[in-house]
């Protein structure tokens, strides 16, 4: 698996820095930055990595609000077993106004849906009641690196090779915003090629699955103004 | 909470500016909590009185920020609360240049731009959400939004039969809809049915008709960021959107008077931020991660025209 630390070297070639130790730009606090920042944009242009967690998600019993997993942006379907339907909750309240509902004293381990709640929660329901927990698959939007800085160089990247000179490129764009005045302008050319690189990663990850960005499917209500606003 | 914290978000703002930072390692003695250390290190750049920094690693259970006493050619002076081994990180974004008394940026200046970042983020993408119940005052009809709250999203109330729990949705609406429909719906009285924030206090919220009982509402609401205080505090935006964070900061700190003053970069970051706020809520909407009655967007990703005028400009 390539690491940050191997396309590091490819940035420092861009900027005709030496590889070994760099005088203008700081590999660690800088260089490593750059290219995390480069795969963070690529995700959230492309929804790029989609991951199916191999660790299964505890639901917390008694609620319908769950912390999303730490590592992850946005959820996209979750299963266990079987799929669970996906809603939002302003259409669970136009198709049953009683999806809060729920007797605590029966045992219920059967999630029959699943709401978005920004990018920190998201919703399910029925909650669970009663013992034992219950555990779901989750396939989310992941962050491409989930650590605290400083960066060590070894973060892997989770992109396949044929896009991998985009996010050198991006870096190397990002790192000359330092410099500034004519370097910086000229950079944009660089910056450019990235964007490229990323509209045919997006039609790729369409291609795989253009449902991937799943619209929740139920009624088709009429707004009110007040909701519209 | 992320991993991000603002020490690294202004270290990267630092960088940009090719301000100097503290980036060094305790290479002395350990270092004993509740009192005034001495503290020898390999490097004294970006260190003087009066400095924040912070001392131990990201994630470490004893890392804390302190303030300089005293600095002297190969060490310095500070207050510890914990104690620290030798070999641990001391770094930190002070923005040295100027001190004492031709400061170009202070370190509240720019922490203060970072929490006002955020917030336009989180204010123009709402993308964080809490969900919070609370208890009603019978015969008061409005009451405060949480102090965390950028807008209401929803509110519903909570009743309980025996064993069930339920919750309800109060219908958002207007006073100016009540008025219409009812001119004396303010003389009625009972369980909340509907909510408006219309012609009343800013960051208020009531209800029709007038709540009689101590009921229990559960509010859903987009939030922002008020813990944001020191350079250790974690960010509320997820940590894959904090570099346009740096880049709102430096919006911010080229555009002051002053001798930093670079309309180039302040035109140039902007612009990322913005284009930053752009990407975010596309992937919200294709997600379906706001507010859902407001979700629209397209699933494939288009640039944004804002690079191709700067470039071509």
């Amino acid at each position: 698996m390539t690491q940050i630390s191997d396309l590091a070297n490819l940035v420092l070639d861009q900027l005709e820095e030496e590889r070994t130790d760099p005088i203008f730009w700081n590999l660690q606090n800088e260089i490593y930055p750059f290219l995390v920042e480069a795969m963070n944009m690529a995700t959230l242009a492309t929804g790029e990595p989609q991951i199916r967690q191999s660790v299964p998600f505890a639901i917390q019993p008694g609620s319908f609000f769950q912390a999303m997993p730490p590592n992850a942006l946005a959820l996209l379907r979750m299963d266990g077993p079987g799929y669970i339907r996906k809603y939002s909750w302003w259409e669970l309240d136009k198709l049953d106004p009683g999806w809060e509902s729920y007797d605590t004293s029966v045992p219920s381990t059967k999630i029959q849906g699943w709401f978005p709640f920004g990018f920190n929660k998201f919703g399910i329901f029925p909650p669970v009641v009663g013992s034992g927990p219950v555990t779901v698959y989750l396939t989310v939007v992941q962050f491409p690196v989930y650590e605290s800085r400083p960066y060590t160089g070894a973060e892997s990247v989770d992109y396949q090779q044929e896009y991998m000179d985009a996010l050198v490129d991006y870096a190397s764009h990002a790192a000359r915003i330092k410099e500034g005045g004519q370097e910086l302008l000229s950079s944009l050319a660089v910056l450019d090629r990235f964007l490229n690189k990323m509209e045919e990663l997006s039609k790729f990850a369409t291609r795989k699955g253009s449902l991937r960005f799943t619209k929740t499917v139920g009624v088709a209500a009429k707004q009110t103004d007040v909701e519209q606003r | 909470m992320g991993l991000i914290l603002a020490n690294d978000i202004l270290m990267d703002v630092s960088y940009v500016l090719v301000s100097a930072v503290v980036n060094t390692t305790n290479i002395g003695t350990t270092i004993d909590g509740g009192t005034v250390n001495a503290v020898t290190v390999s490097s004294v750049v970006g260190m003087y009185p009066g400095a924040q920094i912070v001392v131990g690693a990201n994630g470490s259970g004893t890392q804390e920020v302190v303030t300089i006493a005293t600095v002297g050619p190969g060490g310095f002076t500070a207050l510890f609360v914990n104690n620290h081994p030798v070999g641990e990180p001391i770094f930190g974004a002070t923005f040295p240049e100027g001190q004492p008394d031709h400061i170009l940026f202070t370190q509240a200046e720019m922490l203060a731009y970072l929490v006002e970042v955020e917030n336009d983020f989180l204010l123009k993408t709402r993308c964080i959400y809490n969900n919070l119940q609370t208890p009603l005052t019978p015969a008061s009809r409005f009451y405060a939004q949480s102090a965390d709250a950028v807008r209401l999203e929803r509110i519903g109330l909570l009743s309980s039969v025996a064993t069930v729990l339920s919750i309800q949705e109060v219908q958002n609406s207007t006073q100016t809809d009540l008025d219409l429909e009812n001119s004396l719906w303010e003389q009625e009285n009972g369980p909340p049915q509907q909510w408006f924030q219309d012609q009343i206090d800013t960051a208020e919220y009531g209800f029709y008709p007038l709540p009689i009982q101590a009921d229990t509402i559960e509010l859903f609401y987009s939030q922002k960021d008020v813990n944001l205080t020191t350079l250790l505090s974690p960010l509320l935006v997820p940590d894959i959107l904090s570099h346009y964070m740096k880049y709102g900061v430096l919006a911010r700190a080229s555009s002051k008077d002053g001798e930093q003053k670079n309309p180039l970069l302040t035109e140039f970051t902007s612009k990322v931020y913005d284009y930053g706020i752009f990407l975010t809520q596309r992937f919200m909407n294709s997600t379906d991660v706001p507010n859902p009655k407001e979700a629209i967007g397209t699933a494939v990703f288009q640039r944004f025209p804002i690079y191709k005028q700067l470039y071509s400009g």
